[in-house]
């Protein structure tokens, strides 16, 4: 079903006429905006998204540009959000930072899906002791924490963005599997998997070219609540100074200045904008995730 | 239900040597002289009986010999000395844990108890505006993260209404039971905030799915009145998936306390971990790692059993 209108020959009594057969995309669209909240939260990420893209044109400093004549300043015309305590602009810090939350969100989860899918894919379908030895990997690492593993290991390799990125994503990587696996464990049984089989095609390609295209649906919703959560991850670890460092700034670093309960009193202005993109940036994307599953569920 | 016992510790066994395996590795991982994981940094060591306690604690055999005879030392409660102070690792942690403990403890008393409730009224009075409020507050509370209420919890009710303290465990002098008291509450509503929305969540599912169930219509049919029906027929039944959530909380109230006893002070395991791992201090980093990891598969051993206990009509074998 790859044309969204097709002709279709009815038998003797009805004429040839044509029908609207909708493809696969459009009927998942449609039931999309069906779910309100779900397509006001998309407005609200193509906003973020935007602001990421074009924060060197939205913003009208840079970001890490140190004015000690301008430290800790209200709103104002030229500084929307204020000064930080080294006279960074807010505003385009907060901008600047939705670049790095965003990309750690979506590289991280990058990396998850892909470990996640193929040890997911290799376990469904392969099963036996292999299946055995990568679901009790699930196990050991569901049952702890990720925040606990990764300020472990920052404590021995320290912190960095791209490590941030790296730890996030190969701790996220169980549940993908998980769901690739139950859906490995159906399909293998399924005709046209068995066909692929008896024709002799290689377990890679029936695995990865007949199999995999039907667990997107679920990775893609996956994927989705994946962003959200390793956005609040790396804004936790920033806050606590073991994620992304300055002068990179992020929501979490940004919020760090309010650990000091005197910065937290006087200057609202230079914590509660990073504070507030986090919230709404993971609500908007979790009311996404909403509306894709409800969108993509083939049972509704 | 002995055997089933078993298979759960058969589970958690390799699963906890694993994690000691990994622990002793990253501590291998980590730059520096091992021995400084075992001596105080400023003890007068003469390199002779730096050598010979080498020799004694293993650190020139090969890995796996090591690995056997860190073990057998973390066994008998010996996990080094503190890179930064030269305490005793163990007795470092275990002064923090009775603060964490207690912050856990009330946090998630008040987060059950206030959740089931809030679960029985929404399902009692489903679809009214009472439920559409509880219900969406409750989905606001499980998307904020903890870090970030508890910070706007600190500026609101602290800084700006000076209601609580801005941190600490106690004033310092004040012994008190209010005291103490007057320190608990603010960071522990903090911390139920997550729990009090998910509690109300499933118990809200749980108890629309046994208020439909037919024993429950028998009930009224034979005249009872509503509130027994509600109390001893569906919410009974309804606790049962409950009482395993409960256990799947105590991971992430660890994760909590991480974020919470920084933003409040509180001399907890969570800020020693933040504060080790911010000093490099290796020895208590891995310590902690370590016996938080024995507290959270001892939770999920505890979890696995109390629903074998709750619930009679599951059989495991």
């Amino acid at each position: 079903m790859t044309e969204s209108t097709g002709t279709v020959r009815y038998g003797s009594r009805l004429t040839e006429r044509q029908v609207r057969i909708e493809a696969p995309w459009r009927i998942a669209a449609r039931r999309f905006t069906r779910h309100r909240m779900a397509v006001f939260s998309l407005v609200v990420l193509t906003i973020f998204a935007i602001l990421a893209i074009g924060a060197p044109v939205i913003a009208q400093h840079d970001p890490s540009a140190i004015d000690l004549r301008a430290r800790n300043e209200g709103p104002s015309i030229d500084h929307w959000f204020g000064t930080d305590r080294t006279g960074r602009d807010t505003f385009a810090r907060t901008v600047y930072a939705g670049r790095v939350s965003l990309l750690v969100g979506v590289a991280s989860v990058v990396i998850s899906i892909g470990v996640g899918a193929v040890l997911g894919a290799l376990a469904g379908y392969q099963g036996g002791a292999i299946d055995n030895l990568i679901m009790r990997l699930t196990d050991v690492m569901m049952t702890f924490p990720a925040i606990i593993i990764i300020l472990t290991v920052a404590a021995i390799t320290g912190p960095g963005l791209w490590k941030t990125i790296f730890l996030i994503g190969l701790l996220n990587w169980p549940v993908p599997c998980r769901l690739v696996r139950a859906r490995f464990l159906l399909l293998r049984n399924l005709e046209f998997v068995q066909a692929a089989e008896v024709i002799g095609a290689p377990d890679t390609r029936i695995m990865f070219r007949h199999a995999f295209p039907n667990v997107i649906d679920v990775l893609i919703v996956n994927a989705t609540l994946g962003v959200a959560a390793a956005i609040l991850l790396e804004a936790g670890l920033s806050f606590l100074g073991l994620g992304v460092q300055a002068p990179t700034p992020s929501w979490g670093n940004m919020l760090e200045v309010a650990r000091n309960i005197s910065a937290m009193e006087n200057d609202l202005w230079q914590w509660a904008p990073a504070g507030i993109a986090i919230v709404v940036c993971v609500i908007a994307i979790n009311f996404v995730g909403d509306g894709l599953r409800e969108a993509l569920d083939p049972r509704l | 239900m002995g055997r089933y016992i078993q298979r759960r510790l058969m589970i958690n066994i390799p699963v906890l040597i694993i994690i000691t395996i990994l622990s002793f590795l990253l501590l291998q991982a980590t730059p520096g002289d091992p021995l400084s994981a075992y001596v105080p940094p400023d003890s007068p060591l003469t390199e002779a009986q730096r050598d010979a306690l080498r020799e004694r604690l293993g650190l020139n055999a090969p890995l796996p010999e090591r690995y056997l005879i860190w073990l057998k030392e973390a066994l008998q409660g010996n996990l080094g000395v503190s890179a930064r102070t030269g305490q005793d690792v163990l007795e470092l942690i275990g002064a923090r844990i009775g603060p964490t403990l207690l912050l856990m403890v009330t946090a998630m008393t008040i987060g059950v108890v206030s959740g089931l409730l809030l679960g029985v009224l929404t399902a009692v009075r489903r679809n009214t505006p009472i439920d559409m409020l509880i219900s969406s507050g409750a989905l606001f509370g499980i998307s904020v993260p903890v870090y970030l209420a508890g910070l706007v919890g600190l500026y609101i009710f602290s800084v700006r209404l000076g209601w609580f303290p801005t941190g600490g465990y106690t004033t310092p002098g004040d012994t008190g039971f209010l005291d103490r008291l007057h320190h608990l509450i603010l960071p522990a509503l903090v911390i139920a905030i997550q729990y009090v929305a998910s509690t109300m969540r499933y118990t809200r599912s749980s108890m629309i799915e046994a208020l439909s169930q037919d024993y429950v219509r028998t009930a009224q049919a034979k005249g009872l009145a509503f509130r027994p029906v509600v109390l001893r027929h569906a919410l009974r039944n309804a606790l049962i998936p409950i009482a395993t959530i409960i256990g799947t909380y105590i991971p992430n109230l660890l994760a909590g306390a991480v974020f919470i006893e920084t933003i409040f002070t509180w001399p907890g395991m969570g800020r020693l971990f933040v504060e080790s791992v911010n000093a490099r201090d290796y020895p208590v980093v891995m310590g902690l790692t370590l016996i938080l990891a024995i507290i959270i598969l001892t939770a999920n051993l505890l979890t696995d059993l109390t629903y074998a206990i709750i619930d009679p009509r599951i059989r495991y074998d």
